[in-house]
Protein backbone atom coordinates (compact mmCIF):
# COMPACT_ATOMS: atom_id res chain seq x y z
CA UNK A 1 0.00 0.00 0.00
CA UNK A 2 1.32 3.46 -1.21
CA UNK A 3 0.33 6.96 -0.28
CA UNK A 4 -1.34 8.65 -2.87
CA UNK A 5 1.06 11.68 -4.50
CA UNK A 6 -0.23 15.21 -3.67
CA UNK A 7 -0.99 15.95 -7.44
CA UNK A 8 -3.40 13.10 -7.68
CA UNK A 9 -5.02 13.70 -3.80
CA UNK A 10 -5.46 17.28 -5.44
CA UNK A 11 -7.14 15.69 -8.51
CA UNK A 12 -9.38 13.54 -6.60
CA UNK A 13 -10.83 16.10 -4.45
CA UNK A 14 -11.39 18.86 -7.62
CA UNK A 15 -13.50 15.68 -8.81
CA UNK A 16 -15.34 15.62 -5.70
CA UNK A 17 -16.00 19.50 -6.15
CA UNK A 18 -16.83 19.07 -9.71
CA UNK A 19 -18.73 15.82 -10.12
CA UNK A 20 -20.49 15.59 -6.68
CA UNK A 21 -20.34 19.31 -5.51
CA UNK A 22 -18.86 18.82 -2.01
CA UNK A 23 -15.68 20.37 -0.62
CA UNK A 24 -13.70 17.91 1.96
CA UNK A 25 -10.84 17.87 4.21
CA UNK A 26 -8.88 15.17 4.82
CA UNK A 27 -6.63 17.89 6.82
CA UNK A 28 -2.98 16.50 6.90
CA UNK A 29 -4.16 12.62 6.78
CA UNK A 30 -2.71 10.04 3.93
CA UNK A 31 -5.13 8.73 0.89
CA UNK A 32 -3.91 5.44 0.11
CA UNK A 33 -5.48 3.08 -3.08
CA UNK A 34 -6.31 -0.18 -1.72
CA UNK A 35 -7.85 -1.54 -5.23
CA UNK A 36 -11.26 -1.71 -7.08
CA UNK A 37 -10.57 2.19 -6.86
CA UNK A 38 -11.03 2.13 -3.23
CA UNK A 39 -9.58 4.50 -1.45
CA UNK A 40 -8.69 4.86 2.59
CA UNK A 41 -7.81 7.62 4.96
CA UNK A 42 -4.79 6.99 7.10
CA UNK A 43 -3.12 9.54 9.28
CA UNK A 44 0.64 9.47 8.72
CA UNK A 45 1.61 7.93 12.23
CA UNK A 46 -0.76 5.22 11.47
CA UNK A 47 0.48 4.70 7.95
CA UNK A 48 4.35 4.74 9.72
CA UNK A 49 3.32 2.19 12.92
CA UNK A 50 1.51 -0.16 10.07
CA UNK A 51 5.13 -0.45 7.71
CA UNK A 52 6.53 -2.55 11.10
CA UNK A 53 3.63 -4.87 12.20
CA UNK A 54 3.33 -8.04 11.20
CA UNK A 55 0.35 -9.40 8.79
CA UNK A 56 -1.27 -6.05 7.93
CA UNK A 57 -4.27 -6.40 6.46
CA UNK A 58 -6.04 -3.06 6.46
CA UNK A 59 -5.35 0.51 7.86
CA UNK A 60 -7.24 3.37 8.25
CA UNK A 61 -10.77 4.22 6.92
CA UNK A 62 -12.82 3.40 4.06
CA UNK A 63 -13.49 7.01 2.45
CA UNK A 64 -14.32 6.65 -1.23
CA UNK A 65 -14.47 4.86 -4.18
CA UNK A 66 -12.30 6.15 -7.45
CA UNK A 67 -13.31 4.91 -10.55
CA UNK A 68 -14.87 6.80 -13.13
CA UNK A 69 -16.77 9.14 -11.00
CA UNK A 70 -15.68 9.68 -7.11
CA UNK A 71 -18.12 8.27 -4.56
CA UNK A 72 -17.63 8.92 -0.82
CA UNK A 73 -18.76 6.09 1.56
CA UNK A 74 -20.95 6.59 4.58
CA UNK A 75 -17.61 7.09 6.85
CA UNK A 76 -16.47 9.14 4.48
CA UNK A 77 -19.20 11.95 4.48
CA UNK A 78 -17.08 12.76 7.90
CA UNK A 79 -14.68 14.66 6.13
CA UNK A 80 -17.56 16.84 4.51
CA UNK A 81 -17.22 20.40 5.37
CA UNK A 82 -19.85 21.47 2.86
CA UNK A 83 -22.35 20.38 -0.19
CA UNK A 84 -24.19 22.17 -3.04
CA UNK A 85 -27.75 22.03 -2.16
CA UNK A 86 -27.70 19.89 -5.79
CA UNK A 87 -26.23 17.20 -4.36
CA UNK A 88 -27.76 16.52 -1.00
CA UNK A 89 -31.15 14.50 -0.84
CA UNK A 90 -33.28 14.50 2.44
CA UNK A 91 -34.43 11.09 3.39
CA UNK A 92 -37.76 10.30 5.16
CA UNK A 93 -37.40 7.13 7.42
CA UNK A 94 -38.63 5.59 4.89
CA UNK A 95 -36.71 6.02 2.21
CA UNK A 96 -33.67 6.08 4.60
CA UNK A 97 -34.54 2.42 4.96
CA UNK A 98 -34.43 1.73 1.43
CA UNK A 99 -30.80 3.53 0.82
CA UNK A 100 -29.52 1.30 3.35
CA UNK A 101 -30.76 -1.84 1.83
CA UNK A 102 -29.40 -0.79 -1.63
CA UNK A 103 -32.22 1.04 -3.31
CA UNK A 104 -33.42 2.49 -5.65
CA UNK A 105 -34.71 5.67 -3.91
CA UNK A 106 -36.40 8.36 -6.12
CA UNK A 107 -34.99 10.95 -5.83
CA UNK A 108 -35.73 13.24 -8.68
CA UNK A 109 -33.48 14.37 -11.74
CA UNK A 110 -31.57 16.90 -9.20
CA UNK A 111 -28.03 15.75 -10.43
CA UNK A 112 -26.29 12.67 -11.56
CA UNK A 113 -24.35 11.82 -8.31
CA UNK A 114 -25.97 12.48 -5.10
CA UNK A 115 -25.37 12.56 -1.37
CA UNK A 116 -28.22 10.99 1.01
CA UNK A 117 -28.75 12.71 4.54
CA UNK A 118 -31.22 11.55 7.13
CA UNK A 119 -32.21 13.15 10.29
CA UNK A 120 -28.47 14.97 10.09
CA UNK A 121 -26.47 11.49 9.28
CA UNK A 122 -24.92 11.53 5.94
CA UNK A 123 -25.78 7.86 4.45
CA UNK A 124 -23.11 7.75 1.40
CA UNK A 125 -23.29 8.96 -2.10
CA UNK A 126 -25.67 7.28 -4.64
CA UNK A 127 -25.49 7.53 -8.58
CA UNK A 128 -28.56 8.53 -10.02
CA UNK A 129 -30.13 7.62 -13.62
CA UNK A 130 -31.99 9.19 -16.07
CA UNK A 131 -35.24 8.37 -14.20
CA UNK A 132 -34.23 9.87 -11.31
CA UNK A 133 -33.91 6.87 -9.74
CA UNK A 134 -30.91 6.67 -6.48
CA UNK A 135 -28.97 3.64 -6.32
CA UNK A 136 -26.73 4.29 -3.59
CA UNK A 137 -23.39 2.65 -3.06
CA UNK A 138 -23.82 0.26 0.39
CA UNK A 139 -21.77 -2.41 0.45
CA UNK A 140 -23.03 -5.64 0.86
CA UNK A 141 -22.27 -6.12 3.78
CA UNK A 142 -23.69 -3.47 5.34
CA UNK A 143 -26.87 -3.38 3.83
CA UNK A 144 -30.39 -3.99 5.74
CA UNK A 145 -31.06 -7.38 4.98
CA UNK A 146 -34.10 -8.00 2.58
CA UNK B 1 -35.33 -26.93 26.03
CA UNK B 2 -34.02 -27.26 29.23
CA UNK B 3 -30.61 -26.44 30.59
CA UNK B 4 -28.37 -29.34 30.08
CA UNK B 5 -24.51 -29.25 31.80
CA UNK B 6 -22.17 -31.85 31.44
CA UNK B 7 -20.86 -34.02 34.77
CA UNK B 8 -17.63 -32.48 34.39
CA UNK B 9 -18.85 -29.09 34.28
CA UNK B 10 -21.39 -30.12 37.54
CA UNK B 11 -18.40 -31.17 39.63
CA UNK B 12 -15.62 -28.34 39.25
CA UNK B 13 -18.56 -25.51 39.56
CA UNK B 14 -19.67 -27.59 42.53
CA UNK B 15 -15.74 -27.03 43.96
CA UNK B 16 -15.80 -23.34 42.46
CA UNK B 17 -18.90 -21.93 43.89
CA UNK B 18 -20.48 -24.72 46.12
CA UNK B 19 -22.82 -22.40 47.89
CA UNK B 20 -23.92 -20.36 44.86
CA UNK B 21 -24.25 -23.43 42.08
CA UNK B 22 -28.52 -23.13 41.86
CA UNK B 23 -27.74 -19.24 41.43
CA UNK B 24 -25.50 -19.60 38.56
CA UNK B 25 -27.66 -22.39 37.18
CA UNK B 26 -30.51 -20.01 37.16
CA UNK B 27 -28.65 -16.96 35.49
CA UNK B 28 -27.40 -19.67 32.88
CA UNK B 29 -30.81 -20.30 31.63
CA UNK B 30 -31.66 -16.76 31.53
CA UNK B 31 -31.01 -14.72 28.41
CA UNK B 32 -28.58 -11.47 28.06
CA UNK B 33 -30.00 -8.56 28.43
CA UNK B 34 -29.55 -5.92 25.45
CA UNK B 35 -26.93 -3.63 26.43
CA UNK B 36 -25.08 -1.01 24.02
CA UNK B 37 -22.22 1.58 23.47
CA UNK B 38 -22.73 4.79 22.16
CA UNK B 39 -19.67 5.55 19.61
CA UNK B 40 -18.77 9.34 20.57
CA UNK B 41 -16.97 8.89 17.74
CA UNK B 42 -19.86 9.31 15.44
CA UNK B 43 -22.24 11.12 17.60
CA UNK B 44 -22.85 13.02 21.29
CA UNK B 45 -24.21 10.55 23.53
CA UNK B 46 -27.36 12.99 24.37
CA UNK B 47 -28.09 13.12 20.77
CA UNK B 48 -27.99 9.56 20.12
CA UNK B 49 -30.04 8.45 23.08
CA UNK B 50 -32.50 11.28 21.86
CA UNK B 51 -32.61 9.37 18.58
CA UNK B 52 -33.43 5.95 20.45
CA UNK B 53 -36.21 7.11 22.49
CA UNK B 54 -37.82 8.70 19.55
CA UNK B 55 -37.34 5.18 18.22
CA UNK B 56 -39.65 4.01 21.46
CA UNK B 57 -36.23 2.82 23.65
CA UNK B 58 -36.05 3.42 27.24
CA UNK B 59 -32.10 3.52 27.58
CA UNK B 60 -30.89 2.71 31.19
CA UNK B 61 -27.19 4.00 31.96
CA UNK B 62 -25.01 0.65 32.97
CA UNK B 63 -23.73 1.93 36.21
CA UNK B 64 -19.72 0.92 35.68
CA UNK B 65 -19.68 2.48 32.26
CA UNK B 66 -19.50 5.97 30.66
CA UNK B 67 -21.08 5.76 27.70
CA UNK B 68 -22.80 2.21 28.45
CA UNK B 69 -26.80 1.79 28.50
CA UNK B 70 -29.43 -1.16 29.04
CA UNK B 71 -32.03 -1.29 26.03
CA UNK B 72 -35.38 -2.12 26.64
CA UNK B 73 -37.56 -3.34 25.34
CA UNK B 74 -35.01 -5.31 23.29
CA UNK B 75 -34.41 -6.20 20.00
CA UNK B 76 -35.12 -2.18 18.83
CA UNK B 77 -31.25 -1.22 18.92
CA UNK B 78 -29.68 -3.78 17.10
CA UNK B 79 -32.62 -3.44 14.34
CA UNK B 80 -32.23 0.34 14.21
CA UNK B 81 -30.62 2.20 11.07
CA UNK B 82 -28.34 3.87 13.97
CA UNK B 83 -26.92 0.50 15.13
CA UNK B 84 -25.99 0.18 10.91
CA UNK B 85 -24.84 4.07 11.03
CA UNK B 86 -22.36 3.17 13.53
CA UNK B 87 -23.96 5.61 16.49
CA UNK B 88 -24.81 2.47 18.86
CA UNK B 89 -22.46 -0.91 19.08
CA UNK B 90 -24.35 -3.66 20.66
CA UNK B 91 -21.77 -4.65 23.71
CA UNK B 92 -22.11 -6.89 26.89
CA UNK B 93 -21.88 -4.99 29.99
CA UNK B 94 -18.91 -5.98 31.52
CA UNK B 95 -17.18 -6.33 28.43
CA UNK B 96 -17.25 -2.60 28.11
CA UNK B 97 -15.43 -2.50 31.53
CA UNK B 98 -12.62 -4.47 30.43
CA UNK B 99 -11.45 -1.63 27.88
CA UNK B 100 -12.17 0.85 30.88
CA UNK B 101 -10.20 -1.19 32.65
CA UNK B 102 -7.23 -0.59 30.16
CA UNK B 103 -7.14 3.20 30.82
CA UNK B 104 -6.57 4.37 27.71
CA UNK B 105 -5.90 7.92 26.92
CA UNK B 106 -5.77 9.84 23.62
CA UNK B 107 -2.24 9.69 22.31
CA UNK B 108 -1.53 6.01 23.43
CA UNK B 109 -0.35 3.09 21.33
CA UNK B 110 -2.21 0.48 21.92
CA UNK B 111 -2.38 -2.91 20.59
CA UNK B 112 -5.66 -5.42 20.79
CA UNK B 113 -3.94 -9.17 20.51
CA UNK B 114 -7.17 -11.44 20.30
CA UNK B 115 -9.76 -8.58 18.32
CA UNK B 116 -12.37 -9.69 16.46
CA UNK B 117 -15.13 -9.17 16.27
CA UNK B 118 -14.01 -5.76 17.51
CA UNK B 119 -16.48 -4.78 20.86
CA UNK B 120 -13.69 -3.92 22.51
CA UNK B 121 -11.55 -1.97 20.16
CA UNK B 122 -14.11 -0.39 18.94
CA UNK B 123 -14.64 0.71 22.49
CA UNK B 124 -11.14 1.30 22.45
CA UNK B 125 -10.81 3.41 19.47
CA UNK B 126 -13.38 5.41 21.12
CA UNK B 127 -11.72 6.17 24.31
CA UNK B 128 -8.60 7.41 21.57
CA UNK B 129 -10.78 9.74 20.57
CA UNK B 130 -8.57 8.94 16.97
CA UNK B 131 -5.88 9.87 18.66
CA UNK B 132 -2.83 7.69 18.67
CA UNK B 133 -2.81 4.15 17.43
CA UNK B 134 -4.79 1.33 18.06
CA UNK B 135 -3.56 -2.06 16.59
CA UNK B 136 -6.27 -4.60 16.01
CA UNK B 137 -4.92 -8.26 15.61
CA UNK B 138 -6.66 -11.51 15.21
CA UNK B 139 -5.46 -14.94 14.10
CA UNK B 140 -8.60 -15.59 12.31
CA UNK B 141 -9.31 -14.67 8.55
CA UNK B 142 -12.67 -14.86 8.86
CA UNK B 143 -13.29 -13.07 12.18
CA UNK B 144 -10.70 -10.19 10.97
CA UNK B 145 -13.34 -9.55 8.29
CA UNK B 146 -15.80 -9.10 10.65
CA UNK B 147 -13.53 -6.78 13.08
CA UNK B 148 -13.30 -4.69 9.89
CA UNK B 149 -16.26 -4.70 9.23
CA UNK B 150 -17.21 -3.38 12.66
CA UNK B 151 -13.99 -0.66 12.83
CA UNK B 152 -14.89 0.88 9.61
CA UNK B 153 -19.02 0.98 10.84
CA UNK B 154 -17.68 2.88 13.84
CA UNK B 155 -15.67 5.36 11.70
CA UNK B 156 -11.86 4.34 13.19
CA UNK B 157 -9.51 6.25 11.58
CA UNK B 158 -6.25 5.84 13.83
CA UNK B 159 -6.29 1.64 13.61
CA UNK B 160 -4.24 -1.16 11.76
CA UNK B 161 -5.77 -4.69 11.35
CA UNK B 162 -3.51 -7.25 11.33
CA UNK B 163 -4.16 -11.07 10.75
CA UNK B 164 -1.37 -12.59 12.71
CA UNK B 165 -0.74 -15.57 15.15
CA UNK B 166 -1.14 -13.48 18.80
CA UNK B 167 1.60 -15.78 20.23
CA UNK B 168 4.24 -14.35 18.26
CA UNK B 169 3.66 -11.02 18.00
CA UNK B 170 5.02 -9.38 21.05
CA UNK B 171 8.50 -10.73 19.74
CA UNK B 172 8.24 -8.69 16.80
CA UNK B 173 7.09 -5.15 18.90
CA UNK B 174 8.41 -5.52 21.76
CA UNK B 175 8.31 -2.42 23.97
CA UNK B 176 6.10 -0.83 21.61
CA UNK B 177 2.95 -0.55 22.80
CA UNK B 178 1.41 1.95 26.03
CA UNK B 179 -1.68 -0.35 26.84
CA UNK B 180 -2.28 -3.78 25.62
CA UNK B 181 -5.34 -5.50 25.72
CA UNK B 182 -5.18 -9.99 26.05
CA UNK B 183 -8.96 -10.56 25.56
CA UNK B 184 -7.81 -14.35 25.01
CA UNK B 185 -10.30 -17.22 23.46
CA UNK B 186 -11.48 -19.26 26.39
CA UNK B 187 -13.93 -21.97 27.08
CA UNK B 188 -16.39 -19.38 27.65
CA UNK B 189 -18.36 -20.56 30.49
CA UNK B 190 -19.07 -17.03 31.65
CA UNK B 191 -21.26 -16.49 29.00
CA UNK B 192 -23.18 -19.77 28.93
CA UNK B 193 -26.82 -18.27 28.46
CA UNK B 194 -25.43 -17.46 25.34
CA UNK B 195 -24.81 -20.75 23.68
CA UNK B 196 -25.84 -23.91 25.67
CA UNK B 197 -23.78 -26.04 23.99
CA UNK B 198 -21.03 -25.00 25.76
CA UNK B 199 -21.80 -26.03 29.04
CA UNK B 200 -23.41 -29.64 27.80
CA UNK B 201 -20.37 -30.34 26.23
CA UNK B 202 -17.54 -29.12 28.54
CA UNK B 203 -14.50 -31.23 29.89
CA UNK B 204 -11.65 -30.06 32.25
CA UNK B 205 -9.52 -30.91 29.05
CA UNK B 206 -10.93 -28.04 27.26
CA UNK B 207 -9.56 -25.41 29.73
CA UNK B 208 -6.12 -27.27 29.93
CA UNK B 209 -5.56 -27.42 26.34
CA UNK B 210 -6.65 -23.55 26.26
CA UNK B 211 -4.60 -23.02 29.21
CA UNK B 212 -1.53 -23.15 27.14
CA UNK B 213 -2.85 -21.22 24.18
CA UNK B 214 -3.77 -18.33 26.75
CA UNK B 215 0.01 -18.08 28.44
CA UNK B 216 1.59 -17.96 25.14
CA UNK B 217 -1.09 -14.99 24.43
CA UNK B 218 -0.13 -13.06 27.84
CA UNK B 219 3.65 -13.74 27.39
CA UNK B 220 3.50 -12.32 24.04
CA UNK B 221 1.43 -8.95 25.17
CA UNK B 222 3.59 -8.69 27.79
CA UNK B 223 6.62 -8.50 25.64
CA UNK B 224 4.66 -6.27 22.99
CA UNK B 225 4.13 -4.00 26.35
CA UNK B 226 6.52 -0.61 27.20
CA UNK B 227 7.78 -0.23 30.83
CA UNK B 228 5.39 1.88 32.41
CA UNK B 229 2.47 0.49 30.29
CA UNK B 230 -0.46 -0.92 31.38
CA UNK B 231 -1.94 -4.81 29.79
CA UNK B 232 -5.06 -5.92 30.78
CA UNK B 233 -5.68 -9.64 30.58
CA UNK B 234 -9.13 -10.77 30.47
CA UNK B 235 -11.67 -13.97 29.37
CA UNK B 236 -14.87 -14.73 29.62
CA UNK B 237 -14.57 -17.91 31.56
CA UNK B 238 -14.40 -19.38 35.37
CA UNK B 239 -12.18 -21.59 34.99
CA UNK B 240 -8.45 -20.80 37.04
CA UNK B 241 -6.75 -22.92 34.98
CA UNK B 242 -7.76 -20.34 32.38
CA UNK B 243 -7.61 -17.46 34.53
CA UNK B 244 -5.40 -17.08 37.95
CA UNK B 245 -2.81 -19.86 36.87
CA UNK B 246 -2.36 -17.93 33.32
CA UNK B 247 -1.62 -14.49 35.27
CA UNK B 248 0.87 -16.34 37.88
CA UNK B 249 2.73 -17.91 35.31
CA UNK B 250 3.38 -14.32 33.97
CA UNK B 251 4.01 -13.24 37.51
CA UNK B 252 6.60 -15.95 37.85
CA UNK B 253 8.41 -15.90 34.17
CA UNK B 254 8.61 -12.09 34.26
CA UNK B 255 10.09 -10.05 37.08
CA UNK B 256 8.98 -6.67 35.90
CA UNK B 257 5.13 -7.91 35.89
CA UNK B 258 3.07 -6.76 38.82
CA UNK B 259 -0.37 -6.32 39.32
CA UNK B 260 -2.42 -3.60 40.47
CA UNK B 261 -6.40 -3.38 42.29
CA UNK B 262 -8.89 -2.94 39.47
CA UNK B 263 -11.83 -0.51 39.51
CA UNK B 264 -14.97 -1.97 39.38
CA UNK B 265 -16.91 1.10 40.07
CA UNK B 266 -19.61 -0.62 41.76
CA UNK B 267 -19.55 -3.49 40.03
CA UNK B 268 -20.06 -6.31 42.56
CA UNK B 269 -16.93 -8.86 41.81
CA UNK B 270 -15.13 -11.52 43.71
CA UNK B 271 -11.73 -11.84 44.41
CA UNK B 272 -9.32 -13.58 42.12
CA UNK B 273 -8.38 -16.93 43.87
CA UNK B 274 -4.87 -17.39 45.95
CA UNK B 275 -5.58 -21.30 45.63
CA UNK B 276 -7.73 -23.93 43.17
CA UNK B 277 -7.62 -27.43 43.57
CA UNK B 278 -4.01 -27.99 45.36
CA UNK B 279 -3.03 -25.38 43.01
CA UNK B 280 -0.98 -22.22 44.88
CA UNK B 281 -1.27 -19.09 42.63
CA UNK B 282 -0.08 -16.59 45.24
CA UNK B 283 -1.85 -13.26 47.61
CA UNK B 284 -1.05 -11.38 44.81
CA UNK B 285 -4.33 -12.60 42.78
CA UNK B 286 -6.35 -10.94 45.14
CA UNK B 287 -6.01 -7.94 43.21
CA UNK B 288 -7.28 -9.46 40.14
CA UNK B 289 -11.46 -9.79 39.92
CA UNK B 290 -14.19 -12.49 39.34
CA UNK B 291 -16.99 -10.93 37.82
CA UNK B 292 -20.05 -13.96 37.94
CA UNK B 293 -23.21 -13.75 35.45
CA UNK B 294 -25.39 -13.73 39.25
CA UNK B 295 -23.30 -10.87 39.92
CA UNK B 296 -23.46 -8.56 36.78
CA UNK B 297 -26.55 -9.70 35.69
CA UNK B 298 -25.19 -10.79 32.08
CA UNK B 299 -21.57 -11.99 31.08
CA UNK B 300 -19.18 -13.76 33.79
CA UNK B 301 -15.49 -12.23 33.20
CA UNK B 302 -12.10 -12.41 34.73
CA UNK B 303 -9.81 -9.76 34.87
CA UNK B 304 -6.34 -8.83 35.61
CA UNK B 305 -4.86 -5.68 35.38
CA UNK B 306 -1.22 -5.71 34.71
CA UNK B 307 2.10 -3.01 34.62
CA UNK B 308 5.35 -3.64 33.25
CA UNK B 309 7.61 -1.71 36.05
CA UNK B 310 10.31 0.74 34.73
CA UNK B 311 13.82 -0.41 34.55
CA UNK B 312 15.98 1.03 37.39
Amino acid sequence: MKPMERSEVEKFIRELEQQLKVVVDFGENLLVKTGEGKIRLVPPDVFEAAMVMPGVQQMGLYVAKWRRYPTLTIEGCMFLCSADHTAVVELDREQALTWMKGGPVDVGKKAQLVIGVYRGFYLGSAVVDRTGRAYPQIPKWRRIPE
Amino acid sequence: MSLVISEELRNFLLTLLPERLDLLLEHYAKPLPETFRVNTLKTSVERCLQLLREDGVEPRPIPWTRHGFYAEPQGIVSTSIWHLLGLVYIQGPVSMLVSETLEVEPGHRVLDLCAAPGSKSTHIAQLLGGKGLLVSNDVSRTRVKALSSNLQRCGVVNVVVTLADGRWFGNRVKGFFDRVLVDAPCSSLGIGMKDWSVLKHYSQRISQRISRLQKSLIFSGFKALRPGGIMVYATCTLHPLENEAVVAELLEKFDDASLVDIATLGLEHDRGLEEWNGLFFGSEMRKTIRIYPFQSGAEGFFMAKIVKKESG
